[in-house]
């Protein structure tokens, strides 16, 4: 492994995670980021989500690179905390992008996406055992080797309840990070979210954890859902949540970065007012960063493994076991089959909420087809989608997720002439990118009443005869784009 | 009277992706593009292949593209009619390189290809999406709207 046990990360400010809808706020004022982060696989296109090949846009790296500030890679498609070990293919890539952006570290999080051969669609709290902790140290060790930087591990949300024979979330940070010699993305919104739910304090977490070892932080807004706090990236961060990061900041001698999350859908919905406070309540927390690290802090023992063998051995699942049972309750809605009942209902919100995902990507890459099915379908348009979640597998990319989507329908029989034709005109957008030729699409008619109807919200009939030709011609980006950068697995 | 053979013969038509994506986006007027390539002979099924290209003047913002010029170029695949007004329509790579091309086409690529970013909350497009097909034109409750 790469040695970084003398990394100190350089004090490199307060940042926003970059996205296309930060474009105005970045217009309206161009140095009021110090730093901007990226979520490379965002920019990616994979014709397998686990092993690739790999493309990147390099055009959008290449503009991130050169506007201002300092850039920090954080990997969204590579958790570490579980039995898949992280992808060299994805690894190489981050490694080259790293390198070009010039990140001193590379950020992401302590956390499981399924099986090796199964996505869960949805960021899964890893099993807090000893076999967790070898599981994760292995997995950090083997990725910053591949990436060849310092690794920062961020701490998750977990909807569930911890179970009797595991480590407290602090004790499980802890044992990992010092025995992977690694730094930790300290989220404290996510810890937010685990103390409103009930499940661990943020003051018990953060009296567990090196914190010395806390190069970065991430801030964020959350809802309220089902009697749970989400980690939804929506806007504001709590008044609550800003007078602890406040404090917290203090105690963190070795902070790099403060970085504020906020989804794209969200980001469109607020204005310069809003996110001026926002800057203004980051530069605020970041100015006192370490101001009070002289203050001993005091290190709790890890939960040892005589803690746990108080437990029946019986009971304590392996890791495989672990992600193949949450895994298989998320994508099946399986929730009563597990043997915790206290699982059923956040088990029942983990599914909801990757299901909100997986539809949210299909309204992007096909929004004429979602269009026609929610006029179409109505009030059995949930139906329609529940039969497709539970037949087919997460695919986590874009255009995978559209694919497997329409040929759903096709087996489904769900599709009829006007719909056919929808899928294809969509479809043929994703076709333009990976393949860079000309699309034919095959209308049953002049296609502008059905897209005036749809826009309209009104069911568009089908139009008359003669069938038209619609060729659509690569103009602005196709899989060229992605050329110069693509690893193979 | 229509000749049915006239009728079967399909009309096409080119479109470069960046036009052809806005058209039916349901991000902008919709149908307006189409309705302006109004040879009429194309509604009477008549036997009309013709390719259309247009140019697109960014002027810095990929939101200007639906700036639509006429060319004076006839571009007839059939060659069977020579005389049918074109429209081209292109993205310079000036455009491109600059930052808002480039930043509309990331944001292009985030809805067309990437992994969806990290939050361990909810995405909620397809909410969105569904509201206002269904709140807000059919009226239907908003308890409806919950998927999963």
């Amino acid at each position: 492994m790469a040695e970084y046990a003398d990394f100190r990360p350089p004090k490199l400010g307060i940042g926003f995670i970059f996205s296309a809808g930060l474009r105005p706020f970045l217009q309206h004022n161009s140095s009021v980021l110090d730093v901007l982060e990226i979520e490379p696989q965002t920019l990616w296109l994979a014709d397998d989500p686990f092993q690739g090949p790999f493309h990147e846009f390099t055009a959008g790296i290449d503009l991130i690179a050169e506007l201002p500030g300092h850039k920090l890679v954080h990997s969204v498609g590579v958790p570490l905390g579980g039995t898949r070990p992280p992808c060299p293919a994805q690894s190489e890539l981050l490694r080259a992008t790293a390198a070009r952006l010039d990140s001193p570290w590379i950020s992401e999080h302590l956390s499981v996406a399924g099986t090796p051969h199964q996505a869960a669609g949805f960021l899964l709290p890893p099993l807090q055992t000893e076999k967790g902790v070898a599981t994760a140290v292995r997995n950090i060790r083997r990725f910053a080797e591949m990436t060849d930087r310092p690794v920062a591990i961020e701490t998750g949300v977990a909807y569930l309840a911890r179970k009797p024979f595991e480590m407290s979330d602090g004790s499980f940070v802890a044992r990992v990070v010092e025995e992977a010699d690694c730094g930790i993305l300290l989220d404290l919104h996510n810890l937010y979210c685990n103390e409103l739910n009930g499940r661990n304090s943020i003051d018990s977490f953060l009296s567990e954890i090196p914190l010395e070892r806390v190069w970065e932080v991430h801030l964020a807004g959350g809802v309220e859902m089902d009697g749970y706090w989400l980690d939804s990236h929506n806007g504001t961060m709590p008044k609550e949540l800003f007078a602890r990061a406040v404090e917290i900041i203090k105690k963190l001698p070795n902070l790099g970065a403060l970085n504020f999350e906020i989804f794209d859908t969200f980001l469109n919905n607020i204005d310069f007012d809003i996110f001026d406070a926002i800057t203004e309540e980051l530069r605020f927390i970041w100015n006192l960063a370490g101001s009070e690290s002289t203050v001993a802090v005091e290190i709790q023992s890890p939960v040892s493994e005589s803690n746990i063998r108080d437990k029946p051995t019986s009971l304590i699942p392996s890791p495989e076991e672990w992600e193949h049972a949450l895994t298989k309750s998320v994508w099946k809605c399986e929730h009563g089959k597990t043997i915790w009942s206290q699982d059923i209902e956040p088990l029942s919100l983990y599914t909801r909420l990757a299901q909100s995902f997986r539809g949210s990507m299909l309204a992007q890459a096909l929004p004429r087809t979602m269009r026609y099915l929610l006029i179409r379908e109505q009030g059995k348009i949930s139906e329609l989608m529940q039969r497709y979640f539970l037949s087919i597998n997460p695919k986590l990319y874009t255009p995978l997720e559209a694919n497997a989507f329409v040929k759903w329908l096709d087996e489904d029989e769900t599709l009829d002439p006007l719909l056919r034709a929808l899928t294809e005109y969509d479809i043929a957008f994703l076709n333009i990118i990976r393949e860079g030729l000309p699309q034919i699409v095959k209308f049953p008619g002049n296609p502008a009443s059905v897209f005036e109807a749809l826009a309209e919200a009104r069911m568009p009939e089908q139009p008359p005869p003669p069938t038209w030709e619609i060729e659509i011609l690569p103009d602005s980006f196709t899989i060229d784009d992605f050329k110069s950068h693509t690893i193979l697995s | 009277m229509v000749d049915d053979n006239l009728r079967a013969t399909p009309v096409r038509v080119s479109l470069p992706a960046s036009v052809a994506a806005d058209i039916g986006s349901l991000k902008k007027a919709v149908g307006s593009i189409l309705d302006k390539l109004g040879c009429p002979a194309c509604c009477s099924g008549h036997d009309i292949l013709f390719e259309l290209q247009r140019d697109i003047v960014l002027k810095g913002k990929l939101s200007d593209r639906a700036q639509v010029f006429a060319s004076s170029n006839s571009i007839m695949r059939s060659g069977s009619l020579q005389n049918i007004p074109t429209v081209r329509v292109g993205i310079t790579p000036k455009a491109v390189n600059k930052i808002d091309g480039v930043f509309a086409a990331i944001e292009r690529v985030a809805e067309l290809s990437g992994h969806a970013a990290c939050a361990t909350g909810c995405d909620m497009r397809f909410q969105q999406e569904r509201i206002f097909v269904l709140d807000e034109r059919l009226g239907v409750d908003e308890q409806v709207m919950t998927l999963g």
